[in-house]
């Protein structure tokens, strides 16, 4: 994903709907740290950024035997039942918002 | 006494993809005559019963369609000389001069015959490492460009050959760079403005610095007003009345952060690379509160734009864009032409663009008479269980209707159907997928008269592949974050969680 879409991420996802109780995290690999914070730094990125530190997140979730190396999904989200609800990997913020509010819409579960 | 203004803009004037008309009405952004409206793009939804479902002629191979209105006509691997990695670039086409700036400093070309670009050299000064971000070409011979930890190096462009290196200026996270007469403005992207004297252009003297909260990156000047692209306030607005000192005015929200800005010819119209959200069109009617007008939306994220000519050009990182602006006001989209790289950057002239597409420089002109439909898929990669149907939105993203003219599936147990086979400039129509039980995985290609991908995929999968997919419990786990803190993913039910895994570059 690339420093324009990050920034998407910071402003129509985290910011707009984060008082709504979304939650937003980015995730890193162990070895990108370096870069990634001074990326946080530059950018202003507020949500958390999580350090995958033993590649487990990127196991579970990208299924890497299962997609090709350059088209694994990047993206998911996860409903507040813990239901995944949303994968790509392309980055496509019109169709996250649209999820996103439909989620928000529903009542909570208390 | 000295008051902020705060910009107004909470809302666009008009409804997404909509422009605003002169007498203040909302219309669509296409060529009058084509009165069609312009919907959201969504993602996958459930079945409509309203729509009347079709199939298309079982074929998908690739045809003619209509002519691309972008013409590449010359193009340079850059990358078998230097490490190019281009990020920012500037025609100098007076002095047949083309600069650019990325992971091996500043390297130049020669652009005596445009379509034949020639790289010359890349330079940088001695204890800076490779990576700069931006430059900007000053009262000649001067050229500035700023790097992404030490400053602004200060080269003469006198020689295409040979740039010398004349002074440097250390000052950390400085990112954009514009210069007004006698005076350069430098951009700090942690929220500050530099400016400084450039009397003598190669001998920059410290004059002034203005913080304030933000982070910009690219300056634009128009008359006495200077505009930020920023990335966290959208367009922030200097009063340059006094050139030793900018003084802040406030700034207009645009949603995403704007990563670059350009003027139209006469100055009335800004134009603004919005990320996902495409261009954004602010009128400067008002130069203390640039109003907008609307935005186009495009494939992915709108990086980078220039004016030259009639012509709007636009990089996505994917694509390249291209707007007629003989209107300023009403950008009309004529076509896009995906490159091989990442399209970084373009600067343009009257007459051609040149791009930067990481390891490649491209050239290209505009076709005159010619447009295009240009086809959008919301997804090209799903999951979806047996036995049931998903609908995937198609947009038309060019100016002539878009005609789906065939479409095939690997396995008869993936069925396609589509909404429509003409969807109209702007329009948003579906194709349907159907998975019989028995569906594991296949892929759907759609033929139809986009010149630019005249035939495009989708990739299905049945979910019960292993691993993580659609409609199943997300694996928990518990990692820390940058800052320190623990979070556990199963600890966040009642709450939606949007997780994105960084790849960064």
């Amino acid at each position: 994903m690339c420093p324009s879409e990050v920034s998407d991420i910071e402003h129509s996802l985290w910011q707009r709907y984060r008082d709504q109780g979304l939650k937003v995290w980015g995730i890193a690999s162990r070895d990108q740290v370096e870069s990634v914070q001074n990326f946080v730094d530059q950018y202003g990125i507020t949500f958390p950024v999580l350090i995958d530190e033993n590649s487990q997140v990127h196991n579970q979730y990208s299924q890497p035997e299962a997609f090709p190396s350059a088209a694994f999904p990047q993206d998911w989200i996860v409903d507040k039942n813990g239901i995944i609800v949303y994968v790509n990997n392309g980055f496509e913020v019109d169709a996250m918002q649209t999820i996103i509010e439909n989620e928000l819409e529903e009542q909570v579960q208390d | 006494m000295l008051s902020f203004i705060l910009l107004g803009c909470a809302d666009p004037i008009c409804p997404s993809g909509r422009i605003q008309a002169p007498d203040g009405s909302c219309i669509s952004n296409q060529p009058p005559g084509s009165d069609t409206s312009i919907s959201e793009i969504t993602d996958s939804g459930n079945d409509d019963d309203t729509i009347a479902w079709q199939t298309l002629p079982e074929n998908c191979t690739a045809n003619t369609g209509d002519t691309n209105p972008i013409f590449q006509v010359g193009a340079l691997f850059a990358q078998e000389y230097v490490f190019a990695e281009i990020i920012d670039a500037e025609v100098d086409i007076d002095h047949n001069a083309l600069w650019t700036v990325g992971e091996s400093g500043l390297m130049a070309f020669d652009v005596s015959t445009p379509n034949n670009p020639i790289f010359t050299t890349a330079v940088y000064p001695d204890g800076w490492d490779h990576r700069f971000y931006q430059l900007s070409l000053g009262t000649y011979p001067a050229l500035y460009a700023s790097h992404r930890d030490h400053g602004i190096a200060v080269y003469s462009r006198a020689d295409v050959n040979a740039p010398e290196l004349t002074t440097t200026i250390e000052e950390p996270n400085l990112g954009g760079i514009t210069v007004v007469g006698d005076r350069l403005y430098a951009t700090n992207h942690t929220g500050a403005l530099h400016t400084y004297d450039v009397s003598y252009p190669l001998a920059p003297e410290p004059l002034n610095m203005t913080t304030y909260s933000g982070s910009p990156w690219k300056p634009l000047r128009n008359g006495n007003h200077l505009y930020l692209a920023d990335n966290q306030k959208g367009i922030v607005v200097f009063s340059i009345h006094d050139t030793d000192a900018p003084l802040y005015l406030g700034h207009s929200d645009a949603v995403g952060g704007v990563q670059d800005i350009a003027l139209s010819q006469d100055g009335s119209i800004l134009y603004a690379a919005v990320g996902s959200r495409g261009v954004e069109v602010f009128s400067l009617e008002n130069p203390e509160q640039p109003q907008s007008l609307g935005h186009h939306p495009l494939h992915h994220s709108a990086i980078s734009l220039d004016v030259g000519g009639n012509n709007l050009w636009v990089t996505n990182q994917q694509d390249v864009v291209l707007f007629d602006v003989s209107t300023p006001s009403l950008p009309i989209i004529m076509g896009t032409q995906q490159t091989e790289q990442w399209a970084m950057t373009v600067s343009a002239t009257e007459t051609h663009a040149f791009v930067g597409d990481w390891g490649y420089v491209r050239v290209f002109v505009r076709l005159d008479g010619a447009d295009s439909a240009d086809l959008d898929l919301s997804t090209q990669m799903l999951q979806l269980p047996t036995q049931s149907q998903i609908r995937v939105g198609v947009r038309n993203f060019g100016s002539l209707p878009l005609e789906l003219q065939g479409a095939t599936s690997t396995t008869p147990e993936l069925k396609i159907d589509v909404s429509a086979a003409q969807i109209a400039p702007g329009e948003l129509g579906w194709i349907r997928l159907t998975t019989d039980s028995g569906f594991i995985n296949g892929q759907v290609c759609i033929a139809s008269n986009d010149p630019d991908e005249p035939v495009q995929t989708i990739k299905v999968t049945a979910t019960g592949v292993e691993g993580t997919q659609l409609g199943t419990l997300a694996p928990d786990f518990t990692l820390t974050a940058l800052d320190g803190q623990t979070v556990t993913l199963s600890e966040q039910i009642g709450n939606p969680v949007v997780l994105s895994y960084f790849a960064t570059w």
